[in-house]
Protein backbone atom coordinates (compact mmCIF):
# COMPACT_ATOMS: atom_id res chain seq x y z
CA UNK A 1 0.00 0.00 0.00
CA UNK A 2 0.90 3.55 -1.14
CA UNK A 3 0.09 6.52 1.26
CA UNK A 4 0.76 10.26 0.40
CA UNK A 5 -0.87 13.49 1.38
CA UNK A 6 -1.21 16.59 -0.47
CA UNK A 7 -2.89 19.64 0.84
CA UNK A 8 -5.98 21.88 -1.39
CA UNK A 9 -7.92 24.82 -0.44
CA UNK A 10 -11.32 25.00 -0.75
CA UNK A 11 -13.17 26.81 2.23
CA UNK A 12 -10.98 24.95 4.37
CA UNK A 13 -7.68 23.82 4.42
CA UNK A 14 -8.51 19.81 2.96
CA UNK A 15 -6.02 17.05 3.50
CA UNK A 16 -6.36 15.02 0.53
CA UNK A 17 -5.05 11.01 1.22
CA UNK A 18 -4.44 9.37 -1.95
CA UNK A 19 -4.08 5.58 -1.31
CA UNK A 20 -3.15 3.24 -3.70
CA UNK A 21 -3.76 -0.43 -3.34
CA UNK A 22 -5.96 -2.72 -1.48
CA UNK A 23 -7.34 -2.24 2.08
CA UNK A 24 -7.85 -5.43 3.52
CA UNK A 25 -6.75 -6.98 6.79
CA UNK A 26 -3.27 -7.04 5.94
CA UNK A 27 -2.92 -3.40 5.52
CA UNK A 28 -5.61 -1.57 7.37
CA UNK A 29 -3.36 -0.77 10.14
CA UNK A 30 -0.88 1.13 8.42
CA UNK A 31 -4.05 3.10 6.51
CA UNK A 32 -5.55 3.67 9.91
CA UNK A 33 -2.51 4.58 11.99
CA UNK A 34 -1.22 7.24 9.14
CA UNK A 35 -4.53 8.34 8.96
CA UNK A 36 -4.74 8.79 12.95
CA UNK A 37 -1.56 10.41 12.58
CA UNK A 38 -2.60 13.11 9.92
CA UNK A 39 -5.86 13.96 12.46
CA UNK A 40 -3.56 14.46 15.73
CA UNK A 41 -1.35 16.58 13.62
CA UNK A 42 -3.83 18.95 12.98
CA UNK A 43 -5.94 17.95 9.90
CA UNK A 44 -9.51 18.20 10.65
CA UNK A 45 -10.79 18.04 7.22
CA UNK A 46 -9.95 14.77 5.49
CA UNK A 47 -10.85 13.29 2.27
CA UNK A 48 -9.63 9.86 1.11
CA UNK A 49 -9.08 9.52 -2.53
CA UNK A 50 -9.75 5.75 -2.93
CA UNK A 51 -9.61 6.33 -7.00
CA UNK A 52 -6.53 3.60 -6.92
CA UNK A 53 -8.01 1.02 -4.20
CA UNK A 54 -9.58 -1.50 -6.34
CA UNK A 55 -10.58 -3.45 -3.20
CA UNK A 56 -11.66 -2.80 0.15
CA UNK A 57 -13.11 -5.64 2.80
CA UNK A 58 -14.60 -5.24 6.18
CA UNK A 59 -11.19 -4.23 7.59
CA UNK A 60 -10.92 -1.14 5.78
CA UNK A 61 -14.59 -0.29 6.70
CA UNK A 62 -13.50 -0.78 10.90
CA UNK A 63 -10.60 1.82 10.17
CA UNK A 64 -13.20 4.77 8.13
CA UNK A 65 -15.12 3.99 11.25
CA UNK A 66 -12.35 4.72 13.57
CA UNK A 67 -11.18 7.54 11.35
CA UNK A 68 -14.70 9.12 11.46
CA UNK A 69 -15.23 8.68 14.87
CA UNK A 70 -11.69 11.30 15.44
CA UNK A 71 -13.10 13.57 12.75
CA UNK A 72 -16.74 14.27 14.45
CA UNK A 73 -17.74 17.73 15.22
CA UNK A 74 -18.31 18.13 19.08
CA UNK A 75 -21.34 19.59 17.61
CA UNK A 76 -22.55 16.48 16.25
CA UNK A 77 -24.20 14.56 18.41
CA UNK A 78 -26.08 11.21 17.74
CA UNK A 79 -29.34 11.95 17.46
CA UNK A 80 -28.77 15.18 15.31
CA UNK A 81 -26.67 12.58 13.09
CA UNK A 82 -29.32 9.96 13.09
CA UNK A 83 -32.39 12.20 12.21
CA UNK A 84 -29.96 13.53 9.32
CA UNK A 85 -29.53 9.83 7.68
CA UNK A 86 -33.17 9.51 7.87
CA UNK A 87 -33.96 12.63 6.14
CA UNK A 88 -31.40 11.62 3.03
CA UNK A 89 -29.58 15.26 4.35
CA UNK A 90 -26.50 14.15 6.52
CA UNK A 91 -22.95 14.22 4.97
CA UNK A 92 -20.32 12.98 7.10
CA UNK A 93 -18.97 16.74 7.53
CA UNK A 94 -15.26 16.06 8.17
CA UNK A 95 -14.30 12.96 6.51
CA UNK A 96 -15.42 12.42 2.81
CA UNK A 97 -14.25 9.88 0.22
CA UNK A 98 -13.36 10.38 -3.59
CA UNK A 99 -14.46 8.34 -6.44
CA UNK A 100 -14.58 4.74 -5.05
CA UNK A 101 -14.41 2.34 -7.74
CA UNK A 102 -17.44 0.00 -8.14
CA UNK A 103 -16.49 -3.01 -6.00
CA UNK A 104 -15.55 -0.51 -3.44
CA UNK A 105 -18.76 1.20 -3.60
CA UNK A 106 -20.56 -2.19 -3.07
CA UNK A 107 -18.86 -2.27 0.19
CA UNK A 108 -19.32 0.49 1.44
CA UNK A 109 -23.28 -0.07 0.64
CA UNK A 110 -23.29 -3.35 2.22
CA UNK A 111 -22.56 -1.94 5.29
CA UNK A 112 -24.69 1.20 4.83
CA UNK A 113 -21.72 3.29 5.07
CA UNK A 114 -22.65 4.90 2.17
CA UNK A 115 -25.50 6.26 4.06
CA UNK A 116 -23.16 8.66 6.58
CA UNK A 117 -19.83 8.95 4.52
CA UNK A 118 -20.26 11.30 2.15
CA UNK A 119 -19.01 9.85 -1.38
CA UNK A 120 -17.42 12.47 -4.00
CA UNK A 121 -16.54 11.85 -7.47
CA UNK A 122 -14.55 14.74 -8.77
CA UNK A 123 -11.58 16.15 -6.82
CA UNK A 124 -12.45 20.01 -7.16
CA UNK A 125 -16.29 19.47 -6.00
CA UNK A 126 -15.21 17.24 -3.16
CA UNK A 127 -12.62 19.79 -1.85
CA UNK A 128 -15.09 22.41 -2.58
CA UNK A 129 -17.87 20.26 -0.46
CA UNK A 130 -16.08 20.76 2.78
CA UNK B 1 -31.43 -15.97 0.33
CA UNK B 2 -29.91 -16.03 4.01
CA UNK B 3 -28.98 -19.27 5.58
CA UNK B 4 -31.76 -22.05 5.03
CA UNK B 5 -29.82 -24.57 7.22
CA UNK B 6 -27.26 -23.90 9.91
CA UNK B 7 -25.93 -27.15 9.88
CA UNK B 8 -24.11 -28.61 6.95
CA UNK B 9 -25.84 -31.66 6.01
CA UNK B 10 -22.88 -33.81 5.26
CA UNK B 11 -23.48 -36.83 3.36
CA UNK B 12 -26.89 -35.26 2.20
CA UNK B 13 -25.59 -32.73 -0.77
CA UNK B 14 -21.81 -33.97 -1.65
CA UNK B 15 -22.51 -37.83 -1.94
CA UNK B 16 -20.20 -38.78 1.20
CA UNK B 17 -21.09 -40.92 4.20
CA UNK B 18 -22.46 -39.39 7.78
CA UNK B 19 -19.77 -40.81 9.30
CA UNK B 20 -16.68 -39.41 7.00
CA UNK B 21 -14.64 -36.90 8.90
CA UNK B 22 -14.56 -33.78 7.45
CA UNK B 23 -11.10 -34.02 6.15
CA UNK B 24 -11.32 -37.60 4.30
CA UNK B 25 -14.18 -35.97 2.98
CA UNK B 26 -11.77 -33.25 1.59
CA UNK B 27 -9.24 -36.38 0.57
CA UNK B 28 -12.19 -38.07 -1.24
CA UNK B 29 -13.27 -35.41 -3.32
CA UNK B 30 -9.74 -33.85 -4.49
CA UNK B 31 -9.38 -34.79 -7.80
CA UNK B 32 -13.03 -34.80 -8.69
CA UNK B 33 -13.75 -32.54 -11.93
CA UNK B 34 -13.92 -28.69 -11.43
CA UNK B 35 -12.56 -28.46 -8.15
CA UNK B 36 -9.73 -26.74 -7.17
CA UNK B 37 -7.79 -26.81 -4.18
CA UNK B 38 -4.97 -25.28 -2.87
CA UNK B 39 -3.22 -24.96 0.87
CA UNK B 40 -2.20 -21.59 2.08
CA UNK B 41 -0.09 -21.56 5.37
CA UNK B 42 1.24 -18.42 7.38
CA UNK B 43 -0.90 -15.44 8.16
CA UNK B 44 -2.99 -12.68 6.84
CA UNK B 45 -0.44 -12.12 4.44
CA UNK B 46 -1.74 -14.91 2.21
CA UNK B 47 -5.10 -12.73 1.90
CA UNK B 48 -4.24 -11.31 -1.74
CA UNK B 49 -3.52 -14.64 -2.98
CA UNK B 50 -6.15 -16.28 -1.64
CA UNK B 51 -8.86 -13.98 -3.23
CA UNK B 52 -7.12 -14.23 -6.51
CA UNK B 53 -6.93 -17.80 -5.84
CA UNK B 54 -11.08 -17.56 -5.26
CA UNK B 55 -11.42 -15.03 -7.92
CA UNK B 56 -9.93 -17.12 -10.67
CA UNK B 57 -11.62 -20.38 -9.62
CA UNK B 58 -14.83 -18.54 -9.74
CA UNK B 59 -14.38 -17.39 -13.21
CA UNK B 60 -13.07 -20.83 -14.20
CA UNK B 61 -16.60 -22.95 -12.94
CA UNK B 62 -18.66 -20.04 -14.73
CA UNK B 63 -19.29 -17.34 -12.32
CA UNK B 64 -20.05 -13.75 -13.50
CA UNK B 65 -18.36 -10.93 -12.24
CA UNK B 66 -20.49 -10.83 -9.66
CA UNK B 67 -20.21 -14.17 -8.19
CA UNK B 68 -16.02 -14.21 -8.57
CA UNK B 69 -15.89 -10.62 -6.57
CA UNK B 70 -18.78 -12.00 -3.81
CA UNK B 71 -16.26 -15.14 -3.62
CA UNK B 72 -13.38 -12.75 -3.34
CA UNK B 73 -14.88 -10.84 -0.52
CA UNK B 74 -16.48 -13.75 1.61
CA UNK B 75 -13.25 -15.68 1.29
CA UNK B 76 -11.16 -13.00 2.39
CA UNK B 77 -13.39 -12.56 5.05
CA UNK B 78 -13.27 -15.70 6.53
CA UNK B 79 -9.53 -16.62 6.08
CA UNK B 80 -9.71 -12.98 7.96
CA UNK B 81 -11.04 -14.34 10.96
CA UNK B 82 -9.61 -17.52 10.73
CA UNK B 83 -6.06 -16.23 11.10
CA UNK B 84 -7.16 -13.70 13.59
CA UNK B 85 -9.10 -15.88 15.84
CA UNK B 86 -8.61 -19.50 14.80
CA UNK B 87 -4.61 -19.58 14.89
CA UNK B 88 -4.76 -16.40 17.11
CA UNK B 89 -2.34 -14.40 14.69
CA UNK B 90 0.13 -17.42 15.18
CA UNK B 91 1.06 -18.95 11.34
CA UNK B 92 -1.30 -21.73 10.60
CA UNK B 93 -2.61 -23.59 7.36
CA UNK B 94 -5.74 -23.38 5.59
CA UNK B 95 -6.87 -25.64 3.22
CA UNK B 96 -9.28 -24.55 0.51
CA UNK B 97 -11.63 -26.29 -1.83
CA UNK B 98 -13.69 -24.38 -4.53
CA UNK B 99 -16.03 -26.39 -6.42
CA UNK B 100 -19.62 -26.64 -8.62
CA UNK B 101 -22.37 -27.76 -7.27
CA UNK B 102 -25.39 -28.45 -9.82
CA UNK B 103 -25.61 -24.24 -10.19
CA UNK B 104 -23.90 -23.45 -7.02
CA UNK B 105 -20.35 -22.43 -6.17
CA UNK B 106 -19.29 -23.86 -3.11
CA UNK B 107 -15.92 -22.76 -1.17
CA UNK B 108 -14.86 -25.39 1.67
CA UNK B 109 -12.01 -24.26 4.29
CA UNK B 110 -10.48 -26.86 6.15
CA UNK B 111 -8.27 -25.51 9.09
CA UNK B 112 -7.33 -26.51 12.91
CA UNK B 113 -7.91 -24.38 15.26
CA UNK B 114 -10.30 -22.44 17.88
CA UNK B 115 -13.68 -22.92 17.48
CA UNK B 116 -16.35 -20.66 18.22
CA UNK B 117 -19.78 -20.08 18.23
CA UNK B 118 -21.19 -18.18 15.65
CA UNK B 119 -24.95 -17.50 16.82
CA UNK B 120 -22.71 -15.48 19.91
CA UNK B 121 -21.38 -13.36 16.63
CA UNK B 122 -24.04 -10.50 17.25
CA UNK B 123 -24.83 -8.86 13.96
CA UNK B 124 -23.66 -5.25 13.45
CA UNK B 125 -25.60 -2.65 15.44
CA UNK B 126 -26.10 0.45 13.49
CA UNK B 127 -28.54 1.65 15.92
CA UNK B 128 -25.00 2.43 18.08
CA UNK B 129 -24.29 5.59 18.25
CA UNK B 130 -21.64 5.80 15.72
CA UNK B 131 -18.87 6.50 18.27
CA UNK B 132 -19.79 3.07 20.12
CA UNK B 133 -19.84 0.34 17.61
CA UNK B 134 -18.35 -2.68 18.30
CA UNK B 135 -15.56 -3.28 15.38
CA UNK B 136 -16.49 -6.88 15.60
CA UNK B 137 -19.03 -9.37 13.85
CA UNK B 138 -19.01 -7.02 10.46
CA UNK B 139 -16.95 -9.97 8.41
CA UNK B 140 -19.04 -12.89 9.45
CA UNK B 141 -21.95 -9.88 8.07
CA UNK B 142 -20.16 -9.92 5.03
CA UNK B 143 -20.03 -14.04 4.62
CA UNK B 144 -23.37 -14.08 5.39
CA UNK B 145 -24.56 -11.61 3.09
CA UNK B 146 -22.81 -12.11 0.13
CA UNK B 147 -23.02 -15.87 0.24
CA UNK B 148 -26.53 -17.84 0.15
CA UNK B 149 -25.28 -20.30 2.94
CA UNK B 150 -22.58 -20.39 5.53
CA UNK B 151 -22.33 -23.43 7.88
CA UNK B 152 -19.40 -24.29 10.00
CA UNK B 153 -18.32 -27.37 12.00
CA UNK B 154 -15.94 -27.75 14.60
CA UNK B 155 -14.39 -31.00 15.09
CA UNK B 156 -10.75 -30.33 17.69
CA UNK B 157 -9.04 -33.91 16.18
CA UNK B 158 -9.85 -33.77 12.86
CA UNK B 159 -10.06 -30.24 11.98
CA UNK B 160 -13.00 -27.02 11.37
CA UNK B 161 -14.42 -26.95 8.10
CA UNK B 162 -16.41 -23.39 6.96
CA UNK B 163 -18.62 -24.02 3.95
CA UNK B 164 -20.15 -21.44 1.68
CA UNK B 165 -22.29 -21.79 -0.75
CA UNK B 166 -23.39 -19.31 -3.43
CA UNK B 167 -25.91 -19.48 -6.61
CA UNK B 168 -24.34 -18.44 -9.81
CA UNK B 169 -25.09 -16.08 -12.74
CA UNK B 170 -28.41 -14.89 -11.01
CA UNK B 171 -28.97 -12.15 -13.64
CA UNK B 172 -30.30 -9.48 -11.12
CA UNK B 173 -29.74 -10.89 -7.93
CA UNK B 174 -31.13 -7.91 -6.30
CA UNK B 175 -33.79 -6.65 -9.16
CA UNK B 176 -36.22 -9.02 -8.39
CA UNK B 177 -39.59 -8.58 -6.03
CA UNK B 178 -42.59 -10.99 -5.59
CA UNK B 179 -46.08 -9.78 -4.15
CA UNK B 180 -48.61 -11.69 -2.90
CA UNK B 181 -51.41 -10.59 -1.02
CA UNK B 182 -53.94 -12.11 1.72
CA UNK B 183 -56.99 -10.34 2.71
CA UNK B 184 -57.85 -11.33 6.65
CA UNK B 185 -60.62 -8.56 6.91
CA UNK B 186 -62.35 -6.16 4.51
CA UNK B 187 -60.09 -3.18 5.46
CA UNK B 188 -57.03 -4.80 6.32
CA UNK B 189 -54.00 -6.76 4.29
CA UNK B 190 -50.94 -8.38 4.31
CA UNK B 191 -48.61 -8.19 1.59
CA UNK B 192 -46.09 -10.98 1.81
CA UNK B 193 -42.83 -9.46 0.05
CA UNK B 194 -40.28 -11.83 -1.56
CA UNK B 195 -36.82 -10.92 -2.84
CA UNK B 196 -35.79 -7.43 -3.08
CA UNK B 197 -37.09 -4.31 -2.86
CA UNK B 198 -34.71 -1.45 -4.90
CA UNK B 199 -35.11 1.57 -7.48
CA UNK B 200 -36.56 -0.82 -9.84
CA UNK B 201 -39.38 -2.05 -8.57
CA UNK B 202 -40.63 -0.10 -5.21
CA UNK B 203 -43.22 1.93 -7.33
CA UNK B 204 -44.59 -2.12 -7.64
CA UNK B 205 -44.92 -2.13 -4.01
CA UNK B 206 -46.86 1.74 -3.97
CA UNK B 207 -48.83 0.44 -6.45
CA UNK B 208 -49.76 -2.75 -4.75
CA UNK B 209 -51.11 -1.02 -1.78
CA UNK B 210 -52.85 2.09 -3.86
CA UNK B 211 -55.00 -0.66 -5.63
CA UNK B 212 -55.65 -2.04 -2.02
CA UNK B 213 -56.52 1.22 -1.01
CA UNK B 214 -59.07 1.72 -4.01
CA UNK B 215 -60.53 -1.16 -2.82
CA UNK B 216 -60.84 -0.02 1.22
CA UNK B 217 -58.10 -1.45 2.75
CA UNK B 218 -57.18 0.87 5.65
CA UNK B 219 -54.15 -0.95 7.45
CA UNK B 220 -51.24 -3.18 6.01
CA UNK B 221 -48.93 -5.74 6.98
CA UNK B 222 -45.82 -6.06 5.01
CA UNK B 223 -44.55 -9.42 5.49
CA UNK B 224 -40.92 -9.42 4.96
CA UNK B 225 -39.37 -12.40 5.86
CA UNK B 226 -38.34 -13.33 2.69
CA UNK B 227 -37.24 -10.05 1.55
CA UNK B 228 -33.35 -9.81 1.37
CA UNK B 229 -32.72 -6.86 0.53
CA UNK B 230 -34.20 -3.32 0.67
CA UNK B 231 -32.93 0.06 -0.68
CA UNK B 232 -33.53 3.76 0.29
CA UNK B 233 -36.51 3.07 -2.41
CA UNK B 234 -37.77 0.67 -0.40
CA UNK B 235 -37.82 3.30 2.84
CA UNK B 236 -39.34 5.78 0.24
CA UNK B 237 -42.15 3.11 -0.63
CA UNK B 238 -42.75 2.50 3.20
CA UNK B 239 -43.17 6.15 3.75
CA UNK B 240 -45.72 6.58 0.98
CA UNK B 241 -47.95 3.39 1.86
CA UNK B 242 -47.90 4.98 5.30
CA UNK B 243 -49.43 8.91 4.33
CA UNK B 244 -51.63 6.92 1.55
CA UNK B 245 -53.04 5.25 4.58
CA UNK B 246 -53.52 7.85 7.09
CA UNK B 247 -55.33 9.54 4.01
CA UNK B 248 -52.28 11.93 2.67
CA UNK B 249 -50.83 12.93 -0.28
CA UNK B 250 -48.40 10.22 -0.98
CA UNK B 251 -44.78 12.19 -1.60
CA UNK B 252 -43.55 12.44 -4.91
CA UNK B 253 -41.22 9.27 -5.03
CA UNK B 254 -39.06 11.02 -8.07
CA UNK B 255 -37.69 13.09 -4.42
CA UNK B 256 -36.12 10.19 -3.41
CA UNK B 257 -34.67 10.29 -0.09
CA UNK B 258 -35.64 13.75 0.58
CA UNK B 259 -39.70 12.21 1.12
CA UNK B 260 -38.88 10.69 3.72
CA UNK B 261 -37.84 14.03 5.74
CA UNK B 262 -41.94 14.45 5.34
CA UNK B 263 -42.36 12.06 7.93
CA UNK B 264 -44.02 12.73 11.63
CA UNK B 265 -42.92 11.02 14.51
CA UNK B 266 -45.36 12.23 16.43
CA UNK B 267 -48.04 11.55 14.46
CA UNK B 268 -46.55 8.00 13.82
CA UNK B 269 -46.27 7.17 17.53
CA UNK B 270 -49.76 8.25 18.75
CA UNK B 271 -53.22 6.42 17.13
CA UNK B 272 -53.20 2.84 16.49
CA UNK B 273 -50.52 2.00 13.59
CA UNK B 274 -51.72 1.45 10.23
CA UNK B 275 -48.77 -0.15 8.66
CA UNK B 276 -46.78 -2.61 10.23
CA UNK B 277 -43.64 -4.76 8.92
CA UNK B 278 -43.48 -8.44 9.83
CA UNK B 279 -40.47 -10.00 11.11
CA UNK B 280 -37.48 -8.53 8.82
CA UNK B 281 -34.15 -10.11 8.18
CA UNK B 282 -31.19 -8.72 10.04
CA UNK B 283 -30.06 -6.97 6.67
CA UNK B 284 -33.66 -5.26 6.51
CA UNK B 285 -33.77 -4.47 9.93
CA UNK B 286 -29.82 -2.90 9.72
CA UNK B 287 -31.50 -0.82 7.17
CA UNK B 288 -34.80 0.11 8.98
CA UNK B 289 -32.38 0.77 11.98
CA UNK B 290 -30.04 3.25 10.25
CA UNK B 291 -32.44 5.59 8.35
CA UNK B 292 -34.51 5.57 12.16
CA UNK B 293 -37.44 4.34 10.30
CA UNK B 294 -38.10 1.42 13.52
CA UNK B 295 -39.66 3.75 15.62
CA UNK B 296 -42.27 5.13 12.99
CA UNK B 297 -43.10 1.58 11.26
CA UNK B 298 -43.86 -0.85 14.11
CA UNK B 299 -42.52 -4.58 13.59
CA UNK B 300 -44.09 -7.73 14.95
CA UNK B 301 -42.23 -11.12 15.03
CA UNK B 302 -45.43 -12.94 13.06
CA UNK B 303 -48.57 -11.93 11.11
CA UNK B 304 -51.19 -12.92 13.47
CA UNK B 305 -49.10 -10.26 16.35
CA UNK B 306 -48.84 -7.82 13.51
CA UNK B 307 -53.13 -7.91 13.08
CA UNK B 308 -53.96 -8.09 16.65
CA UNK B 309 -52.08 -4.58 16.48
CA UNK B 310 -54.05 -3.65 13.28
CA UNK B 311 -57.40 -4.58 14.48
Amino acid sequence: MELSVSQEHGRVPVTVLHVKGNIDSTSYQEFQSYTENLVANGAQDLLIDLREVPYMSSAGLRALNQIYNKLRARSEDSGTVSKGVTAGTYKSPHLKLLAPSARVLETLKMSGFDMFLDIQSKLADAVASF
Amino acid sequence: MSEVNLHFQRGASDGSSADETPLAAAKRITGLPLRAKRTFSGSLEQLPEIRVFVGETAHTLGGNEDDAFACELACDEAAANIFNHAFERQHGAIELHVWKQDNRLVMQLHYHGKSFDPSRIPEPDLKAPLEERPTGGLGLYFMRQLMDQVTFEFDAVNGNVLTMRRILNIPERYGFMQLSVERPADDTAVIHIQGSVDGSNFKQLIDEATTLHGEGVKRIALEVSACEYMSSSGLVALNAISKMLRGERPPETENGWAVLKTLDDARMAVGKPQLVLVNPTPRVDRVLDLAGLKNLVPIYPDVPSALTALA
